[in-house]
């Protein structure tokens, strides 16, 4: 037995920002953005929508695609959740119906739905669940600071659902072996100083954080090179942890934090470029999100097959990162948009 | 030895760039490199000779013949 991708689900809001939208408020341009990150537009929550209404529109629909309702837990992978405590997902589940369900959030930022992939599978491989519902949620822009025109250009809102229940190692849909790893040595070059435990309101001596601080900052180079460097090494572990060659993939789904660091990283490991399948033009970085976010782009695109082998990998902040193998099953999807 | 015709081979292949005319002097910036475009020449090389360039000696490498000779000197 092994866990098996049953459904897929996921939900953008409804308004669009362009390169050229933040080039009115910010020093930067649209063609700087796009030659150092891919990134044309993204989908950023505004008004009342936050974390967790995306977070139940893909679930939901990650439950359509898997007609099922028998869902026995529910996992969110979220780094903007609604409050800092309680999690996300217990509300999740009770919105979409899943009375006294296991749930509960997992923090590991864009490398979370990796790493809820793997929680997921061991749950059902172990006999403890036997449908897990995993969602990747954000309405992260929320914690990016609209001044800052190293971060705010980068990131978008959105989500993404899985529906992970029991199956054959043989069958369409299943999770391969997972390589995870973390090197917490590197956490402050891509962290959100303020607002948790160590620094509250107040500094240690008394004084009020910097506004910066309760925001993302991030070292872009030091980010840049780890994130190619591990990316890398926890992809190549994983193909061979699966007895696959990188020659029998079809496609890298990759995280979309950058598309460069997607193509060096197919250059390191000999991937043709035209197997690196990417979304970041549309949606920027949606952290936990852009693994759904592109899976189900390509799904229901046709561009992604029954039977297909995808690498999936995804590096964030911790630093994180995970890789596994999956055989894409064939699965109905739904749109994207909020409506 | 690193000569100039290697990283010239390295930056067409990895950059898909020609810069079969561009001479040593040429600054990597009139080749259209930016940081990230730095960065990943670094890993080129580094995948291909396994010579690490740290942050501090890139910061110092601005032309084709400093990369040359900067690389030139870690294999001697």
């Amino acid at each position: 037995m092994t866990a098996v991708i049953r459904g897929i689900g996921v939900c953008v809001p409804p308004n669009i920002v362009t390169n050229d939208d933040i080039s009115k408020t910010l020093d930067t341009s649209d063609l700087w953005i796009r030659e150092r990150t891919g990134i044309e537009r993204r989908y950023m929550v505004d008004g009342e929508i936050s974390t967790m209404d995306l977070a139940i529109k893909a679930g939901l629909r990650a439950i359509e695609s898997a007609q099922t309702n028998k869902i026995d837990m529910v996992i969110v992978a979220t780094t903007s959740p609604e409050r800092l405590c309680p999690a996300v997902a217990p509300e999740v589940a009770d919105k979409l119906g899943l009375k006294g369900v296991a749930a509960y959030d997992i923090t590991s930022a864009c490398a979370g739905f990796v790493y809820g992939m793997a929680t997921a599978k061991g749950f059902v491989e172990s006999g403890i669940a036997d449908t897990v519902l995993l969602i990747g949620a954000e309405a992260f822009t929320k914690f990016v600071n609209k001044d800052d025109r190293t971060t705010w250009p980068i990131f978008g809102d959105g989500a993404g659902a899985m529906v992970i229940g029991k199956g054959e190692p043989d069958e369409l849909g299943a999770i391969g072996q997972f390589d995870l790893g973390a090197d917490g040595s590197l956490s402050d070059a891509l962290c959100t100083h303020a607002g948790g435990a160590r620094q509250r309101v107040k500094d240690s001596l008394g004084q009020h954080a910097q506004s910066q601080a309760y925001y993302l900052s991030m070292n872009g180079r030091v980010v840049y090179e780890n994130a190619v460097s591990q990316m890398t090494q926890s992809s190549l572990k994983a193909v061979r942890q699966n007895d696959l060659t990188i020659e029998e993939l079809d496609w890298m789904i990759g995280h979309q934090a950058n598309i460069r660091i997607l193509q060096t990283v197919a250059y390191e490991l000999d991937l043709p470029e035209c197997k690196v399948a990417s979304n970041i033009a549309d949606h920027g970085n949606t952290l936990t999100a852009s693994i759904p976010l592109l899976l189900n782009d390509y799904a229901h695109s046709n561009q992604l097959k029954p039977g297909q082998k995808l690498l999936i990998t995804a590096f964030g902040a911790g630093f994180s990162w995970g890789s596994t193998v999956v055989t894409w099953p064939d699965l109905r999807t739904y749109p994207k948009e909020w409506n | 030895m690193f000569s100039l015709n290697e990283l010239k081979t390295i930056i067409e292949t990895r950059f898909k760039m020609d810069v079969s005319t561009t001479s040593g002097d040429t600054s990597l910036e009139d080749i259209g490199f930016d940081s990230l475009s730095q960065l990943d020449l670094a890993q080129a090389i580094h995948k291909q000779h396994g010579i690490k360039i740290s942050d501090d000696d890139m910061e110092s490498i601005s032309t084709l013949d400093d990369v040359v000779n900067y690389v030139s000197g870690k294999l001697s």
